[in-house]
């Protein structure tokens, strides 16, 4: 069971990291059916703005989703609210790091704020954003 | 490629169904490592109010993505912000249908503002939000 309202603070943080491969690109094209060319037409992407295939922006997401749901707050957390700002693409062989920090907590509504983000490897912003979570209750035992 | 500013106009709308799989719902934790609990594991979803496993909220804006990067605007757009509010859990077996609608451009940015939401089967609303994207700008010749 992930962490409650009171057992989170402000400042809390947690974070993921994963190189994106192809097996990514086309595993997430196939659950979506997002088949847009800049994912899966390298001779397409060539031409692009990008000069080569790039990730689905909302890789970024999923990974956020990941720290949320298995870290902080964790398991039994329900998900109420994501916005996102999309900084750079993320390119095939990229590491990804997604990190979460707590900002705010209202435990009366039983609500935590979290500021969301990703970085490559060189250290740059992908994504940025925040993430509105109700965090599991203690289980009556 | 895709709808320019210019092409895309208020009301302009877009849709894709899929019914989600187990395929999906596994899919998605391996790609993002979101092996939250209550997307991978029964036994544990049976004590979760949802009483059993759900997708995870990212899957829903996946189909969106697929709408925005391939229908409208299409090919050529880049993303630049979304916000997403999770209004209900999507089930496994569950027909969820991405639908996108221009409400806002700036033709002079080359911005476009689409109300982004996602219905199930029973026509429910389980996600709703908003994207802002770049749409393609005309190829020279």
């Amino acid at each position: 069971m992930g962490k409650t309202v009171e057992e989170l603070n402000v400042g809390d943080k947690a974070s993921f990291t994963k190189t994106v491969t192809e097996y990514d690109i086309y595993s997430f094209a196939g659950v979506s059916g997002d088949f847009n060319p800049s994912h899966t037409d390298a001779q397409w992407a060539q031409n692009s703005t990008y000069g080569k295939v790039i990730g689905h922006a909302v890789l970024n997401m999923g990974f956020i989703s990941n720290v949320l749901g298995t870290q902080i707050p964790g398991p039994g957390v329900i998900y109420v609210r994501q916005t996102i700002q999309y900084k750079r693409p993320i390119f095939v062989d990229d590491t990804i790091t997604a990190t979460v920090e707590v900002t705010q907590k209202d435990e009366a509504k039983n609500r935590v704020w979290l500021h969301t983000w990703t970085v490559n490897q060189n250290d740059e912003i992908v994504a940025d954003g925040e993430a509105i979570m109700m965090p599991p209750r203690k289980i009556k035992r | 490629m895709g709808k320019t500013v210019q092409e895309m106009n208020i009301g302009d709308t877009a849709s894709f169904t899929k019914s989600v799989t187990d395929y999906d719902v596994y899919s998605m934790a391996g790609i993002t490592g979101d092996f939250n609990p209550a997307h991978i594991n029964t036994l544990y979803a049976v004590e979760t109010p949802f009483k059993e496993r759900i997708a995870h909220g990212v899957l829903s804006v996946s189909l969106i993505s697929g709408v925005l990067g391939t229908q409208l605007p299409g090919p050529g757009v880049i993303f630049i912000g979304q916000v997403c509010d999770f209004k209900r859990p999507v089930y496994v077996g569950d027909t969820i249908t991405a639908t996108v609608e221009v409400v806002r451009k700036d033709e002079a940015r080359n911005r476009v503002w689409l109300r982004t939401y996602c219905t199930n089967q029973r026509g429910e609303l389980v996600m709703d939000g908003e994207a802002e994207m770049r749409p393609p700008r005309k190829i020279n010749g």
